[in-house]
């Protein structure tokens, strides 16, 4: 189904284009705010991706699947956003529209949810190689090869990776948050 | 034990609350308007960039950045003050009891700091000296009751530290600490060195010194190896 539009796209089909695009957006979109922390931004690097991705489809392997490289680029955008100038307007739009680091409000969040947004505050501490692994691992559920796809990394690198951010997470979310693990310490 | 743990985060990692996507518009027509969009974008920042440049209109503007915990403000910039003095700061302790102490994990430095603060269980501050003078102090502070740390500086250069967002400040400026609405008089002080602030999650680190921007990124960058 996927190649279908992905060949008609290659033949110059807008409509084929906007249908790929559409099955991936969320994905795209969710890194994209697990790596900026905020709504409208990481709205802007997804449309962003978008573009590029457009600009950049004659040149796409249409032997390999197209989300991993989407993530690739999706996330190339937001880790430049996360520099220079990126970074200017990041500071200047959220001073201009509030000072809030995040646009869900803790009151607002079922328990679950609320393990989700501690887990992530202390994965925000992590260097950013770690936050990728875990990002793309377990937030995004990506396989170990299609992470390694979208963080442009080796299947073993993935591996060992994911084992040290794990190791290294797990010692924050213990003193941070031991509530998570309690269980998990005593078995 | 690991795989149970790794099991655990990605049953609560699947949880994590996303905003809304919040457009709904066609990809493609949506993506070639932000592009004809960019240039006016573009020159908006570049007004804002001219505007921050220029004190007058700067402090029209924007009255102050945040990053993490740490307001900075743009305007009332001070021409001098008093330096930190280390022997009115309360609470030195070594870094083992620190360590304890503390309400999060601080980052180690592989060289020893000469004296150890730790203030309320969310700051602590790792100082070293010549035998007199400070050389270099690294503030690592958790949590938003802390309260904020506020300097006025004329010059922000943003950088970034292990992918977090960063910012270099190379100007002379007060600093002031606020802790539950209180201002804490023994860390008001005016810091002549340069100062590297980056917020990494829910920890806010500042690392005054005489180091350049790039020593300073890359000193701090060696804290996470």
């Amino acid at each position: 189904m996927e190649i279908s539009l992905i060949l008609r796209v290659q033949q110059g089909d807008d409509k084929a284009f906007d249908n790929l695009i559409e099955q991936h957006r969320q994905i795209m979109f969710h890194y994209a705010y697990l790596v900026v922390g905020d709504t409208a931004v990481a709205e802007d690097v997804t449309q962003e991706a978008v573009l590029r991705i457009y600009k950049h489809f004659p040149k796409f392997d249409s032997s390999q699947p197209f989300r991993p490289w989407a993530l690739s680029i999706t996330r190339n955008i937001a880790r430049n956003h996360n520099r220079a100038w990126g970074r200017y307007k990041h500071m200047i739009s959220r001073f201009l529209n509030s000072r809030e680091h995040h646009a869900v409000h803790p009151e607002q969040l079922t328990q679950k949810q609320q393990e989700a947004q501690h887990v992530y505050e202390v994965v925000c501490q992590l260097s950013q190689d770690f936050q990728d692994v875990i990002y793309c691992r377990y937030f995004m559920g990506l396989s170990v090869e299609e992470s390694a796809s979208a963080l442009e990394i080796t299947s073993g690198t993935v591996k060992s990776r994911s084992h040290r951010a794990l190791k290294q997470l797990r010692r924050l979310i213990e003193r941070d948050y031991a509530y998570l693990v309690e269980d998990l310490q005593n078995g | 034990m690991d795989d149970l743990f790794e099991k655990r985060i990605a049953d609560i990692a699947k949880h994590f609350p996303y905003p809304p996507i919040p457009l709904k518009k066609t990809q493609t027509q949506f993506a070639f308007s932000r592009a004809l969009i960019r240039p006016v974008a573009t020159v908006l920042l570049i007004v804002g960039f001219i505007a921050v440049a220029v004190p007058d209109i700067r402090a029209a503007i924007l009255e102050y950045f945040q990053i993490g915990n740490v307001m900075i403000y743009l305007d009332g910039l001070d021409p001098a003050g008093e330096p930190l003095r280390l022997d009115d700061v309360a609470g030195e302790t070594d870094i083992e009891t620190a360590q304890a102490m503390l309400k999060f994990e601080m980052l180690v430095p592989d060289e020893r700091p000469d004296r150890v603060f730790v203030q309320n269980e969310q700051m602590v501050i790792l100082v070293w000296t010549d035998g007199e003078n400070i050389e270099k102090a690294l503030y690592q502070n958790r949590g938003f009751d802390w309260g904020t740390l506020k300097g006025a500086v004329s010059n922000i250069v943003p950088t970034e530290v292990a992918g977090h967002y960063a910012v270099w400040l190379d100007t002379p400026h007060p600093v002031q600490f606020v802790y539950k609405d209180t201002v804490q008089d023994e860390l008001t002080y005016f810091v002549y060195q340069n100062v590297l602030i980056w917020d990494a999650g829910n920890v806010t680190y500042r690392l005054e010194s005489t180091l350049t921007m790039e020593e300073a990124v890359q000193y701090a960058e060696s804290l996470y190896q």
